[in-house]
């Protein structure tokens, strides 16, 4: 993503990334500050719940993607396992779409 | 003369004798010979009608066993059976029971025999009681006659008896089988009634939410971005 992310800008898209993990600790804090993007970060999991995410054994959102449109709308989404990873090309080709 | 009426005399002597002989002989033969006498006839008369053929046979036998005894003893046996068979069925199994009691013989081999026949043709068949009565008539020459002439009858009722039970349970299974395959009303007609073309689906509305952010502590919400600028969700630290 951070070697992307100028792509992603370019495509007038905004990165958000969400972690289940407490980014209050310093030391997470510091890796946060590290990247291009915002890391926000939700202990409770009610987001990645919201958005169906949410691993409840292990306590962590899988690895999904989605992109929401400027209406707001989740007009695409890749839902993985738990190390999948969703390929940069596929998420700029789809933003490639919507501009 | 004397030749002559000597004869005469030995005529009259031996007339008397045998005369004597007469007399005595109906004392050996006991009432209970003649009582079996009457019961075979009785059997034969009763069994004779349902085969038929044993009634002439019973009257011609009797009469060579009664040839060295006397004449004048078979006429009354002879007499009662052929007059009484029609309505003496249900008598003789009456009878039998009460003939074993003399000493003789041929009586309770032969009573047995011909009490089940008229009475219960189809209870007694199943029992196979009478294929080991046949050969015990046979010794004596008074009762022969008319044993030989029992074991037609009672060999006809057996293979009419037995198919009627085996017979009857096979047909009823048949038709529980063809009730129940018989129930299907099945109800096709009414599935074209909702098309359901209306309801549009509403669009997929991102959950928003207000976040912050680890690197500054900035609340971050996602409905800022609504229409500026698509956004890209990504969940999993890893991925990063």
């Amino acid at each position: 993503m951070r070697g992307d992310y100028e792509k992603f800008t370019d495509l007038n898209a905004k990165i958000l990334t969400i972690a289940v993990d407490d980014f209050s600790s310093p030391s997470l804090a510091a890796r946060a500050q590290g990247y291009p993007f915002p890391v926000l970060y939700n202990v409770e999991g009610d987001v990645a719940r919201d958005y169906g995410t949410y691993n409840q054994s292990a306590a962590y959102a899988n690895p999904h993607v989605f992109i929401v449109d400027k209406n707001g709308s989740i007009v695409w989404e890749q839902r993985g396992s738990t190390n999948h990873r969703t390929p940069n090309s596929a998420i700029i080709a789809e933003l490639e779409k919507l501009s | 003369m004397h030749r002559t009426n000597d004869n005469t005399d030995i005529d009259s002597r031996t007339f008397v004798v045998s005369h004597e002989s007469k007399s005595r002989i109906p004392s050996r033969i006991p009432l209970s010979v003649i009582a079996i006498l009457t019961l075979l006839l009785f059997a034969l008369a009763a069994c004779g009608e349902d085969s038929g053929e044993p009634a002439a046979t019973a009257t011609t036998e009797p009469a060579t066993p009664t040839s060295p005894a006397e004449e004048a003893t078979p006429a009354p046996p002879m007499d009662e059976p052929t007059t009484v068979p029609p309505t003496a069925k249900p008598e003789p199994t009456a009878t039998a029971t009460s003939t074993p009691e003399p000493t003789d013989r041929t009586e309770p081999t032969t009573a047995p025999t011909l009490a089940p026949d008229p009475t219960a043709t189809s209870t007694q068949v199943p029992t196979s009681v009478p294929p080991t009565e046949a050969p015990k008539p046979t010794p004596e020459p008074t009762t022969a006659p008319a044993s030989t002439a029992t074991p037609e009858p009672t060999a006809e009722p057996t293979p009419t008896q037995a198919p009627d039970p085996t017979e009857s349970p096979m047909p009823t299974p048949e038709p529980a089988a063809t009730a129940t395959a018989t129930p299907e009303p099945t109800q096709t007609p009414e599935p074209t009634a909702t098309p359901t073309p209306t309801p549009e689906p509403p669009e997929n509305a991102a959950p928003l939410f207000t976040l912050p952010n680890a690197a500054d502590g900035m609340q971050v919400s996602l409905e800022s971005y609504r229409g500026d600028r698509a956004v890209v969700l990504v969940f999993y630290r890893g991925f990063w």
